[in-house]
């Protein structure tokens, strides 16, 4: 079942985790491994990464391991879709420019001796 | 009698470390199952139609991860596991299902460049270069920014 592509607004807990995709789009990055990367607990990172799926920014997929070899279940992993690598970018450029820091120039200056008492 | 009295306590210190050995992997097995029992409370907070495939095909997978890894002394894996499924409990809302097949998404570029068109321009080239190839050598990118009623909170 493909997941119909919609937008979305990044918070900066989602732009966290959207971050490791869009530096390495081929990558497929496991749930456990993008909590360790991203530093995020898992109640924040799932619902994110299940959002991100419905939205159509992220496939996933079910690891390719033999589980009685491996003695555990196999993942699931997670990969970038293009257009939500493209989205991601907009998303990320908008989100860096809603938190820059203001132009030096823009800062107030005190006069000369504004601050002597 | 000094010698049954030894032989006696020897006996004990056996039968003793052999109880103490037991009840540690009892305690041990137990408490590996800990972090699998919070995790499948976790679940209850999901639709009940969700609750098995999401523990089974995607937190539960990556639980096990964490107790099987390479880094898993008791202790840790207590606390790791307990973190992760902890978090999750504490989180985690119905509506926080992944989808219950993995999905493949084919998105044609063109299909990317439409759901992208809309209202709102973006400049400044600086800040998209610091995101890589964006734009491909255009300043400007048209994106749709339509509200989304599942923005979290966090």
């Amino acid at each position: 079942m493909a997941q119909q592509f919609q937008d979305l607004e990044l918070t900066p807990k989602m732009a966290d985790a959207i971050m490791p995709f869009v530096e390495d789009p081929a990558k497929e990055w496991y749930g456990a491994e993008l909590m360790r990367h991203t530093r995020q607990s898992s109640g924040y990172l799932y619902p994110t990464l299940a959002k991100f799926q419905k939205h159509g920014w992220l496939t996933s997929g079910r690891e390719n391991i033999d589980p009685r070899a491996a003695g555990r279940p196999p993942r699931r992993y997670y990969k970038i879709t293009d257009a939500g690598l493209a989205a991601a970018r907009t998303q990320l450029a908008l989100f860096s420019q809603r938190y820059a820091l203001p132009a030096p120039a823009a800062r107030p200056r005190l006069a000369p001796g504004a601050g002597a008492l | 009698m000094s010698g049954l009295w030894w032989v006696m306590c020897l006996v004990a210190m056996f039968v003793f470390a052999a109880i103490g050995a037991m009840v540690s992997d009892e305690i041990r097995g137990w408490l590996d199952r800990l972090p699998r029992g919070v995790l499948k409370l976790a679940t209850l907070r999901l639709d009940p139609a969700d609750r098995e495939t999401t523990y089974q095909e995607v937190w539960g997978p990556d639980l096990d991860y964490y107790l099987k890894g390479d880094e898993s002394r008791p202790i840790t894996r207590l606390i790791r596991g307990m973190a992760f499924a902890v978090s999750l409990a504490w989180r985690v809302r119905s509506a926080d299902a992944p989808p219950p097949e993995p999905a493949e998404v084919t998105v044609r570029p063109a299909a990317a460049t439409a759901a992208l068109s809309g209202s709102g321009t973006l400049g400044g080239t600086s800040v998209l270069r610091a995101f890589g190839d964006i734009g491909a050598g255009s300043d400007t990118l048209a994106i749709s920014r339509a509200d989304d009623p599942m923005t979290p909170d966090h």
